[in-house]
């Protein structure tokens, strides 16, 4: 008998904790959409193709930086260089392209040297154990400064019709090239996240690094791929974002967009502690937080309102959240 | 006399080790003043501790909250906001100017606190949106102005107010007084209170601590409302300094005491370090850009960037060495 009363009280322990886990998801969702909602009704001309059209084209850099993000925080870590990562492959493929190495070999350069950044990264973290916060705080300090040494200055603009440009305003049947890359990128990471072990590995080692080390997950190459893959999605965004403004600014490229790239992966619901990443999340975090710059743009409201709503938003959906 | 120089051996190590950031300082000065004769001028030397007084403000709070484990990125903004608050509040009663940047800064520490407690919100993440709100919250309280060069405006202080930053005594700048207090006071909290003590046994852990009885949510609240206001103090100093509303002025200023803080050797994972050896990184991290001064050969403003950044990752790859060793 009390057997049996034990059961039914847990069972009502579960489903009471279920309830407060949908409570948890559906709160967040209904929330933000809430706010859309409201936000949409008091702004004219907020359902046009062209809000769309500016949204997806702020959200570009913001998505492929947080789709980096959400990889590298599913491992239990964090990176807070991709904004001077940025501006490094800006350099890098800015500098080529200035010295006539042609439209491809710069691109390629400027990726390269996002991914020896993400590896410098990466073997910091795996194994020199030191905290990922600290060595991605060392590449955020200097990397800047890397960027401008290797530009030789602080900015350099290209002609408008030069290849370059031509590349960042290329359309794809009809659609910008920057939409055609930000499907791509979050199918491949789908892909990875659902069909491979590699996500699994990932997973593992942000749940419990050393259970994963035990069960025989390499986590030195593990966690260098992951860091290297961000550093590579960072790279697409900064060379990208220099293709389509035809300058590279080495002082002001990418600055400050690891706080919209962390909150969209917060708003996205992957947790900062490490374990399952949550792709489809960040992809709508990547979303909301341009759409508040567009929206307070629209309703002639000032940047600085929109910083204080992404703040306030995104301790909200977290307070909404927590796992207590 | 073998044994004699082997212990004097060990023991040199040992103070190398333990004192790492006090040597390196120390080789830094002597070189500076060897290769720079106007180093060591006392104008430099007073213009050197003016500049740094703010960011070691700012560092002292931030070794408390690092010490209890958490981070504190918000800093650099209650700075700025605080010193907006000092301008505009001097304006309505003169003396509101000197309490009201604190009281801001200690206010929005505890807003930090509460989120990182009740809230459960990682401090980095929690910190990190408060960085942004708190920067906007600065702009609003500028007032005029779409863009940040045209928020800048200069405000009419009373006499004093800015001999707050310029005034001396005895040839002490006043900033450097202060900081040394804070400092003074600090070291005495985080050694002789129970505060203090309680401090390092959250940050070594937190589940420990709790269990042992401490009050760990309180504790964390304390540090953070402890950063805030050291975060005041420094608006307040750069107010007196500026005289004017700039919501841009302090842009990069967390990561600067970050790097101090653990160029000072308290580690980001807590509970261990000095809170005393946080004012030699502030002391590095001062006379670094100084020397790049001096050099007068054209070096371009973004080396100081790149060679704190060097600075900090061999003093981070040091520690990790040290640590290795000592698990051993």
């Amino acid at each position: 008998m009390p057997n049996s009363a034990n059961t039914s009280a847990l069972g009502a322990f579960r489903r009471a904790i279920a309830q407060r886990q949908n409570v948890r998801n559906y709160g967040v969702w209904s929330f933000l959409l809430l706010s859309l909602g409201v936000t949409a009704w008091f702004t004219p001309g907020f359902l046009s193709w062209g809000t769309l059209d500016n949204t997806l084209i702020q959200a570009f850099p913001v998505l492929l930086v947080a789709l980096g993000m959400t990889m590298v925080m599913s491992s239990g870590g964090i990176d807070i260089s991709v904004g001077a990562i940025m501006a490094i492959a800006g350099a890098v493929s800015g500098r080529l392209y200035t010295s006539n190495a042609g439209l491809a070999p710069s691109v390629a350069g400027g990726i390269l040297a996002g991914g020896l950044c993400g590896l410098f990264n990466g073997t910091l973290i795996s194994k020199f154990k030191i905290q990922p916060i600290i060595v991605t705080l060392v590449v955020m300090i200097a990397g800047r400064g890397l960027a401008q040494t290797i530009l030789g200055k602080p900015s350099v603009s290209f002609s408008f019709n030069s290849s370059l440009n031509v590349l960042g305003q290329y359309k794809i049947a009809g659609l910008p090239i920057q939409i055609v890359i930000m499907i791509a990128a979050v199918a491949m990471m789908l892909f990875v996240v659902k069909k491979t072990v590699f996500a699994k590995h990932v997973e593992a080692i942000g749940d419990n690094p050393r259970a994963a080390r035990l069960v025989g997950i390499n986590i030195l190459r593990t966690t260098a791929c992951v860091y290297v893959l961000c550093s590579i999605l960072c790279a697409v965004a900064g060379i990208m974002k220099v293709a389509l403004t035809g300058g590279v600014n080495a002082a002001g490229l990418g600055k400050f967009i690891e706080l919209d790239a962390i909150a969209a992966v917060a708003i996205g619901g992957t947790s900062f502690s490490g374990g399952r990443a949550r792709i489809f999340g960040t992809v709508i975090g990547a979303v909301i937080i341009p759409l508040v710059t567009v929206i307070a743009g629209m309703n002639d409201m000032r940047d600085h309102h929109a910083m204080i709503f992404k703040a306030v938003i995104v301790i909200g959906v977290l307070l909404v959240r927590r796992e207590r | 006399m073998k044994t004699d120089s082997a212990t004097i051996k060990t023991g040199v190590i040992d103070t190398v080790k333990s004192q790492g950031p006090l040597v390196m300082l120390v080789v830094l000065c002597v070189i500076a003043g060897i290769c720079f004769p106007a180093f060591a001028t006392s104008l430099n030397l007073v213009n050197i501790s003016r500049q740094i007084s703010m960011f070691g403000l700012l560092a002292l709070g931030m070794a408390f909250v690092i010490l209890s484990g958490g981070i504190d990125l918000s800093v650099g903004s209650i700075a700025v906001v605080a010193s907006i608050v000092a301008l505009q509040a001097g304006r309505w009663f003169a003396p509101a100017a000197v309490v009201a940047p604190i009281l801001v800064g200690v206010a929005i520490g505890a807003f930090n606190g509460a989120l990182i407690t009740w809230g459960g919100i990682p401090p980095f993440i929690a910190t990190l949106a408060m960085m942004l709100g708190v920067k906007g919250l600065a702009f609003v309280l500028a007032g005029e102005g779409r863009s940040a060069a045209a928020a800048e405006q200069v405000v009419n202080v009373s006499g004093w107010f800015p001999v707050i930053f310029r005034g001396d005594c005895f040839g002490i700048p006043y900033p450097a007084i202060i900081l040394i207090a804070a400092l003074g006071v600090a070291v005495v909290v985080s050694k002789y209170t129970s505060f203090g003590r309680s401090v390092f046994a959250v940050g070594g852990s937190e589940e420990a601590a709790r269990m042992m009885g401490l009050n760990v949510n309180k504790c964390k609240m304390l540090v953070y409302m402890i950063c805030g206001g050291c975060a005041g103090a420094a608006g307040l100093l750069l107010a007196s300094r500026l005289k004017a509303i700039d919501p841009t002025a302090t842009g990069g200023w967390e990561l600067t005491a970050i790097a101090a803080v653990v160029i000072g050797g308290i580690p980001l994972t807590g509970g261990l370090g000095k809170i005393g050896h946080v004012i030699y990184g502030v002391l590095i991290l001062g006379i670094i850009p100084n020397l790049i001064n001096h050099l007068r050969i054209s070096l371009p403003p973004w080396y100081n960037e790149m060679i704190t950044g060097m600075l900090l990752l061999a003093v981070v790859l040091l520690q990790s060495l040290i640590a290795k060793r000592g698990t051993r």
